[in-house]
């Protein structure tokens, strides 16, 4: 059996196995924790932030007590924000997911990730069941401060078909780069660039082959 | 003048002597559009508020500023705050917030001109 740890999230202790991420566990005692992470990627994009708890009490700096709250020691959180799906859970983690701070930071994250995304919903495959649609249902704002018209790059939308999936796609996944990698055994697509100017690119010549194009989507 | 007069710290873990001849407008949308560049894009608030930043701060050269500008660009600033991975995330904001927030007569400027 492997080794369980216990922690406390939302006010509910749980105990669940050692090494899953945050966010899994928030899930097992139903406070669902917005997460983005819907694949096993190499580079783990991440949306959903919670308060953590570093499992040791407040004291105050001028006598050494511990701050009370409501008849027992106050926690003392770390000051900023954590992700949920990149940080794995420790025993005596206490987790907040429904704070003031950490709702500030969910609605926060996912109006950053739509300014990324284009305004394409009617004709994505996706539209209907899409995990970014029902986070920013369930955590984001209603509307968008983002004004700029840059989200969809239609110039590219017929012209190289790779280069569609790395302007469209939200995060950068790497799903078609590891297919051809591992599975097609033709490394001739990568990364090219960082931050929001990340694209997937072929430098192969000759060019690049579609025969797997399907595999990828 | 004492850095004390202003208790200001646009810049990060680093000392920016400029006179009072330079806008700090100017200043804040030269170290936003540093700031972009040099994001690796790995946590979202850092990857795509350097980007909302830059943008806005770009409407300065376009004489396209305005007031709803300057708050927006303070509230994403913000919305950054204590979110990133790294700390160059947090620091691409402080110019920004100290910038608007006490040389605000600099941003008042452009928004007339």
């Amino acid at each position: 059996m492997s080794k369980q740890v216990t922690l406390t999230i939302d006010g509910k202790q749980i105990t669940v196995p050692d090494g899953i991420v945050v966010a899994d566990a928030a899930k097992m005692v139903g406070s669902i924790s917005p997460s983005f992470v819907i694949i096993q990627t190499r580079a783990g994009w991440h949306v959903s932030h919670v308060s953590r708890g570093d499992w040791s009490s407040e004291r105050d700096r001028a006598t050494g007590q511990f701050v009370m709250e409501n008849g027992a020691p106050k926690i003392q959180f770390m000051p900023k924000l954590e992700t949920a799906c990149t940080n794995k859970v420790e025993d005596g983690m206490v987790i907040l997911t429904q704070s003031a701070k950490a709702t500030d930071g969910q609605k926060g994250t996912v109006e950053f990730l739509l300014t990324s995304h284009p305004l394409d919903c009617p004709i994505c495959d996706k539209g209907g069941e899409c995990p970014l649609q029902n986070l920013t249902m369930a955590y984001g704002p209603g509307k968008s401060r983002f004004i700029y018209n840059e989200k969809l790059h239609l110039d590219r939308w017929f012209r190289w078909v790779i280069d569609l999936f790395g302007s469209r796609t939200l995060y950068s996944c790497a799903r078609c780069i590891r297919f051809q990698d591992e599975i097609a055994g033709d490394s001739v697509i990568g990364f090219d660039a960082r931050a929001r100017s990340t694209q997937i690119v072929s430098l192969s010549d000759p060019g690049f082959d579609f025969g797997f194009l399907g595999q990828y989507l | 003048m004492p850095p004390s007069v202003h208790q200001s710290g646009p810049g990060s873990a680093s000392v920016i002597v400029i006179d009072d001849t330079v806008a700090l407008d100017w200043l804040v949308n030269k170290t936003v559009h540093f700031f972009n560049h040099e994001s690796c894009g790995k946590c979202t608030p850092c990857r795509e508020g350097t980007y909302w930043m830059s943008h806005l701060t770009r409407a300065y050269s376009r004489r396209a500023w305005n007031n709803r500008r300057r708050g927006l660009l303070l509230n994403v600033a913000k919305q950054m705050q204590g979110k990133c991975l790294c700390a160059l995330g947090e620091f691409s904001t402080m110019a920004v917030v100290t910038g608007i927030e006490r040389f605000r007569q600099d941003f008042d400027k452009a928004v007339k001109a």
